[in-house]
């Protein structure tokens, strides 16, 4: 085989041999980026139990931004409840209040979200339950939200916290929407498709580091400090306002 | 976060990502350009893959700004280490 001949043939090789590798390495990427796909949450029950928040206090809460001044589009609690849950001065707050998507991280046995304020909350007219999770990718980033997350993997990490609460999962949330979706539908009156998120799921557009989206503490918000100007026809999150993800815009 | 991504749906997801089939494709491209060096020589088959490059991330800066997000690691990727294999 002449020199040049058999030079091309091995260059063509070479050049076969890496597109192959690079494809390979792209298409497992893109698999693992993909729903489902055997991701763990990152909802640790640490920091889960860190957000306690007592009923009365977030029924307060909810007061406030309901005040005819005041008056949020959409309120969302995103504090994760005990299945214990129950208080009538939170269960009359909700009643009165615009609608309210609360976040749920687990469900009963049954498959029920656990929610604030217990099954009796999502009896009322207006309120939602969510799905308050994220799937981050393998590097532990959050990017992308889903229209519902389709199978529950978490409980590598959960086991402790299965254990002091009894056997719950969060098996039951996979019928639940994500705490994005329901806020919308909640805004728009109407179920949204299952594909408004895409299949690899919609990339969050973040509009800057923490601390870009206008925060108040809960303490000035409960106490009535808050302008009314500030939260009238607004989609307001009550919640932690550390995140316990990472994003790709967070300080190593 | 939670509020990022309402926003994020509320203007009806402006990042979108192109279909994995297009996504591949461009890697492929991308790996296969280097194929247009063979002719030339060292220098100038560098300065093109180089150019290549910056074009590349140049198209997908421009791509971000109209909401698509296109492959940036894996073209590169490959079309440097495709340079490289066929410079060798």
């Amino acid at each position: 085989m002449p020199l040049d001949r058999q030079r091309r043939h091995v260059l063509l090789v070479v050049l076969v041999a890496v597109t192959t590798l690079v494809l390979v390495a792209q298409v497992g990427w893109s698999s693992s980026r993909s729903p489902g796909r055997g991701h763990r949450r990152r909802d640790t029950p640490a920091a889960r139990r860190a957000l306690a928040v007592s009923l009365e206090t977030c029924a307060r809460a909810i007061e406030a931004l309901t005040d005819a001044d005041a008056d949020a589009e959409v309120i969302v609690l995103d504090v994760p409840g005990g299945r214990t849950d129950s208080d009538s001065a939170f269960l009359d707050a909700l009643a009165a209040a615009p609608p309210v998507t609360l976040s749920a991280v687990r469900s009963n046995s049954d498959g029920a979200p656990i929610v604030l304020g217990g099954s009796d909350a999502l009896d009322i007219e207006g309120v939602r339950a969510s799905d308050g999770r994220f799937d981050p990718d393998d590097d532990g980033v959050v990017r992308r939200f889903d229209h519902t997350l389709d199978d529950d993997d978490d409980d590598d990490d959960d086991d402790d916290d299965d254990d002091d609460d009894g056997g719950v999962a969060a098996t039951g949330l996979v019928l639940v929407p994500t705490l994005p979706v329901v806020v919308i539908e909640q805004i728009i009156g109407q179920k949204l498709p299952t594909d408004v998120t895409g299949s690899e799921g919609a990339t969050i557009d973040l509009p800057g580091p923490a601390g870009t989206v206008t925060e108040v503490s809960f303490l000035s918000l409960v106490s009535g400090r808050i302008p009314a100007e500030q939260i009238a026809g607004r989609v307001v999150v009550v919640g932690p306002t550390r995140e316990n993800s990472r994003t790709p815009l967070t300080q190593r | 976060m939670h509020a990022a991504a309402i926003d994020t749906l509320l203007r009806d997801v402006p990042l979108r990502t192109p279909p994995t089939g297009v996504r591949l494709l461009l890697t492929l491209l991308a790996c296969l350009a280097p194929l247009l060096t063979v002719r030339l020589n060292v220098f100038r088959g560098l300065v093109l893959v180089f150019a290549l490059a910056l074009g590349w991330l140049v198209l997908v800066q421009i791509a971000f700004n109209l909401g698509w997000i296109p492959p940036v690691v894996a073209p590169i990727v490959g079309l440097a280490a495709a340079a490289v294999a066929t410079a060798a």
